[in-house]
């Protein structure tokens, strides 16, 4: 028991140094959850989009003919593109670089 | 010889519970409606198996558990700590090895009675008859009359075929060999018969607890259910599924009758013209003083709110005179 | 009986302390300290609780007689689809989301969850959720009328066609509700991933925080599933898709599975939070360690996997094919194991060791013994003939009533008794816990014993009126009804005067053994002046070693008197 206490009073200090200082660990992971949880709810789109359209004849919306994928193709490139932008542009504000910052932004 | 004595109690209280499960389970037919179905035998077989080995369980636990609570209290000035007992191996592996064989076991015996019913349901699209009664070897658990009551049905005269109909809130009952229409269920007893469920609206469950099987009914979609009723007798259709406003008040009655009462029936339906039936969802919707703005119905304390209206009342060959009232 | 021969210890109060009576007007603001969030779920859902609790005393009137003579049928189906959402949605989850915010950073030897202003904002989200539902109590046309499944066609049928129906107010209610359970749970994983205190392995965790962590994944996984399908119900019902909808095609079936593929894991969600608290709660109160600790923590996660591939079981009567009604069978059934070794473990807990039937132990003890009962009715209804028969049957009602009521409800109660004078300072009244005790445990037996041969019989469930045959059982069901009504009362009565007047204890009053009865009650905002180094597995009763290797408050001279208990009387 003795040694046990040695041990662990050695190294408590790192342990608790880490523990009550690493916020940033704990929102990365935090994050990462959370994605992988909403990653569900786009799962369950899917399917209930797949099963939909396989089993109806006609799964067109009333007044509607055909899909339209030219303008959100369109609006998603550009969706997708802006975040890299924004990415870019943080990284900059992160490194106190205003010019740069600016250039992206 | 203290080792002794608990085995010695330990075995009394065994066979105690043991008997008290065989009892249960000899008790658990009498909680139930008639058994007017071959299926409904075997549910009950399935049932009785059940309650037997639930009730060992049960008591298995709950004796030691009270016999604790009993005699391993602290006494009232009592400070100290029980044994540190953390576990035990091999206690462990018994009781999680046990469970998994008993639940894999009462699997089988499920799969092997559903086997026997073979009512179809949604999406079987293989109809082999009965196939799993070619086994005469085999020794069953239960006794195999029900089995036999379905084969000599399937045998001696072919599947009658009675499609339903479920809207909201009525039955209706074709036979399509006759062409004629009702709003209450006619059956030929040790006839095998194959009804095809079919929803107007929404939902509906078609559900007969005297023959212990229920079904949804799913608009869109045709769903085949065979059953075998063996006793003659009126029962009860209830919809099982919530479908509204009305749903409780969506039932009707069964009548399952020698196969001359049924082919009489038959005839004297055939001989009327079709007429408006009486529908008990769309007579208390009728008697609500602001129809469609609120209430269904007068006489209650609490008033409502707007629902659905009621499809009219349907319009058949056969209606019982007034409004159903149930069987005993 | 309860041994609270301490005197009451005077602490010079540098901070704070959250749980005291006189710091009430804490509990109205946005606070970010768990302990503050924890009570405010438990108060704000217990009042949700007496909301759902009135309307079912409604339903029980009405079912005395036979006719719906009492309230209009379509006040009784709102009735019912409001008192289950309230329960579940408004009062079960919420409140075990309530203890684990409390207990779980206490017992792990944290300061506080990881995100504190997730954590408030969570909360606040509850009693906007809960108010928004009630008030579709007040929009033409009513609350929704669907059942607390909301299963189309029914709940696409809008008699009002107002594009603000009750079910709308449902679905939005029920999304809100189910976004702040998703940011409860991430908040839950990380702090229970990342800031257990130094020492405090995976097998020193108190069971309890085990089986939170199970709970929680399960929403991670599983409420996704029910938030698309509600999103898709409401797109149905107000956009004109057609997902759901048979009359354009849709197919109503495939939102049974993403509804059940949630909320049966969600069953587990509620009741394995209550698993933990029988785990920590015998313990304590039989001076016995938790028997086979390990094999029940890692059985939490267990159920968490196998519970992911069931849902079926609640639509063998739909339109479902033979081979995936058999092979949800079996998995059903297979739930049982690691349920039947937490019984087991709890069994030889207290066997042999020196019980005292305090109130939070009876509680526990009643909750154990309604879920031995109702895990058998859970087998009968895993198997597929026997569920053709009963499925949507009183049979089901009063299967699941007692677990909800009398293992959660229960188990629940159990909780807020033990760790009542950590959060207050204060004991409650003992002879009152043992009349609220009495009062449920009979309360329950009399409602929802009756319902099982009312199920047999054949009676559907969610009817305003049924034949006469069933009447004699409704009117026993009804009384008992009544009593857990009643047995609400000498409850509010006992924690608002402990609260107010009780007994000053001190800081580990049950002698237990845990981190949170190392700090003071209430303890101070951020729980410990020193974090706690954990050198010891939980449960060490009857072996005189330490749980901590720092004392981490000077006033907590008790603690190791109980670690040495022989000197102790
Ligand atoms: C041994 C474990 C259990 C088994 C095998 C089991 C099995 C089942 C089955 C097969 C059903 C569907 C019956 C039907 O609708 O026809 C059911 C319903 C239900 N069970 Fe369990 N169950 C178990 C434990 C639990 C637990 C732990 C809870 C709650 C915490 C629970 C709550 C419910 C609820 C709420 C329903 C009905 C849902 C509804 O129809 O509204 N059960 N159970
Ligand atoms: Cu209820
Ligand atoms: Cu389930």
């Amino acid at each position: 028991m003795t040694a046990e206490r040695a041990i662990s009073q050695d190294t408590e200090a790192a342990v608790r140094q880490h523990q009550e200082h690493d916020e940033a660990g704990n929102s990365k992971f935090g994050f990462i959850v959370f994605l992988l949880s909403e990653s569900v709810i786009f799962l369950s789109f899917f399917v209930g989009y797949t099963i939909f359209k396989t089993t109806t004849t006609d799964w067109y919306p009333e007044g509607v003919t055909g899909l339209e994928t030219r303008e959100p193709l369109i609006n998603t490139i550009v969706l997708i593109s802006s975040s890299f932008v924004i990415y870019v542009a943080e990284r900059y504000l992160h490194d106190k670089s205003f010019g740069a910052f600016g250039s992206f932004c | 010889m203290k080792k002794l004595r608990a085995i010695l109690i330990m075995s009394i209280y065994a066979i105690l519970v043991a008997l008290a499960s065989l009892w249960m389970a000899k008790q658990s037919y009498s909680w139930f409606p008639p058994e007017a179905s071959a299926e409904s035998k075997l549910t009950d077989d399935l049932f009785s198996l059940f309650t037997g080995l639930g009730t060992f369980i049960y008591l298995g636990v709950i004796g030691p558990f009270i016999y604790s609570l009993i005699f391993h209290r602290a006494s009232k000035y009592d400070r100290s700590d029980a044994p540190p007992i953390e576990g035990n191996t091999w206690l462990e592996v018994i009781w999680t090895a046990t469970p998994l064989v008993l639940v894999l076991t009462l699997s089988f015996v499920s799969y092997r009675t559903y086997e026997k019913m073979s009512i179809r349901g949604p999406m079987e699209l293989v109809h082999l008859h009965v196939p799993q009664m070619i086994e005469p070897a085999y020794a069953e658990p239960f006794d195999s009359t029900p089995q036999q009551d379905i084969q000599k049905a399937v045998e001696t005269e072919p599947i009658e075929q009675i499609d339903v109909t479920a809207r909201q809130w009525a039955w209706v009952f074709h036979y399509p060999e006759n062409d004629i229409t009702s709003t209450e269920l006619h059956l030929p007893v040790d006839r095998r018969v194959r009804f095809t469920l079919r929803s107007q609206d929404v939902l509906h469950g078609f559900y007969i607890p005297a023959f212990r099987v229920s079904q949804y009914v799913v608009p869109n979609e045709d769903i085949n259910l065979e059953l075998t009723p063996v006793r003659t007798g009126t029962y009860r259709l209830r919809d099982s599924m919530y479908s509204g406003t009305y749903f409780a008040a969506n039932q009707t009655d069964v009548v399952v009758q020698s196969p001359n009462d049924y082919q009489q029936w038959l005839a004297a339906a055939s001989a009327q013209t079709p007429g408006s039936a009486f529908n008990q969802a769309a007579y208390e919707y009728s008697q609500s003083s602001e129809p469609g703005s609120g209430n269904t119905k007068d006489k209650v304390a609490v008033r409502g709110w707007a629902t659905i209206p009621p499809a009219p009342p349907p319009v058949v060959n056969y209606a019982p005179k007034h409004e159903p009232d149930s069987p005993a | 009986m309860t041994n609270i021969s301490l005197e009451p210890i005077e602490i010079v109060r540098g901070q704070p302390y959250p749980g005291a009576p006189d710091n009430w007007k804490r509990f109205f603001t946005f606070s970010t300290d768990h302990k503050v969030i924890g009570i405010q779920y438990i108060v704000t859902s217990f009042i949700f609780f007496l909301v759902g609790g009135l309307f079912a005393m409604i339903m029980r009137g009405e079912l005395i007689t036979p006719e719906a003579d009492l309230v209009d049928r379509t006040v009784y189906n709102a009735l019912f689809t409001m008192h289950g959402s309230v329960m579940l949605f408004f009062w079960t989850f919420p409140v075990l989301v309530g203890l684990g915010n409390y207990l779980v950073p206490l017992m792990i030897g944290a300061r506080d969850m990881a995100f504190p202003r997730l954590n408030a904002v969570s909360f606040w989200m509850i009693p906007i959720a809960g108010i928004l539902m009630m008030s579709s109590f007040l929009i033409p046309g009513g609350p929704s009328q669907s059942g607390w499944w909301a299963y189309p066609p029914v709940s696409l049928q809008n008699p009002t066609n107002n594009l603000i129906n009750g079910q709308v107010l449902w679905i939005l209610s029920v999304a809100i509700s189910g976004v702040s359970s998703i940011m409860g749970a991430v908040n839950f994983v990380t702090t229970i991933f990342k800031m257990r205190a130094p020492g405090m392995t995976w097998f020193r965790t108190p069971a309890f925080v085990w089986s939170v962590l199970a709970a929680q994944l399960i929403q991670l996984y599983g409420l996704p599933s029910l938030t698309g399908g509600a999103i898709m119900l409401l797109l149905d019902l107000t956009a004109g898709t057609s997902f759901f909808t048979p009359e354009r095609g849709g197919n109503p079936i495939v939102y049974q599975h993403f509804f059940w593929f949630y909320s049966h894991p969600a069953v587990y969600v509620m009741v394995l939070p209550v698993f933990g608290i029988f785990s920590e709660v015998l313990p304590v109160h039989a001076r016995k360690p938790l028997f086979g600790y390990r094999v029940i923590a890692v059985s939490s996660v267990i159920i968490t996997v196998i519970s992911s591939a069931v849902w079926v079981h609640h639509m063998f009567a739909s339109a479902t094919p033979p081979w995936m009604r058999m092979f949800f069978m079996v998995t059903t059934m297979l739930v049982a194991v690691p349920s039947g070794i937490k019984v087991f473990g709890w069994v030889a807990t207290i066997w042999g060791g020196k019980m005292r039937f305090t109130t939070p132990m009876l509680f526990a003890l009643g909750g154990i013994s309604n879920w031995v009962f109702a895990g058998i009715t859970g087998i009968f209804l895993g198997s597929v003939p026997i569920d053709l028969h009963v499925h949507n049957t009183y049979f089901v009602v009063g299967h699941f009533h007692y677990v909800l009521y009398g293992a959660i409800v229960m188990g629940i109660y159990a909780g807020i008794y033990h760790w009542f004078p950590k959060m207050t300072g204060r004991m409650y009244y003992e002879g009152l816990g043992k009349l609220h005790f009495v009062l449920t445990y009979v309360g329950t037996a009399l409602i929802f014993l009756p319902m099982h041969p009312l199920g047999l019989m054949g009676m559907p469930r969610r009817v305003a009126s049924y034949d006469p045959e069933f009447a004699f059982w409704n009117v026993v069901a009804s009384i008992g009804g009544f009593l857990l009504g009643l047995s609400t009362l000498p409850f509010i009565l006992n924690m608002v005067s402990a609260w107010v007047r009780g007994e000053k204890v001190g800081n580990n009053p049950w002698r237990a053994y845990g981190l949170e009865w190392l700090t003071s009650s209430p303890p101070s905002v951020e729980n410990y002046e020193e974090l706690p180094l954990v050198i010891s597995g939980p449960y060490g009763y009857g072996r005189s070693e330490p749980l901590v290797s720092n004392v981490p408050n000077p006033d907590l001279t008790e603690f190791p008197e109980s670690l040495t208990p022989q000197k102790a009387s």
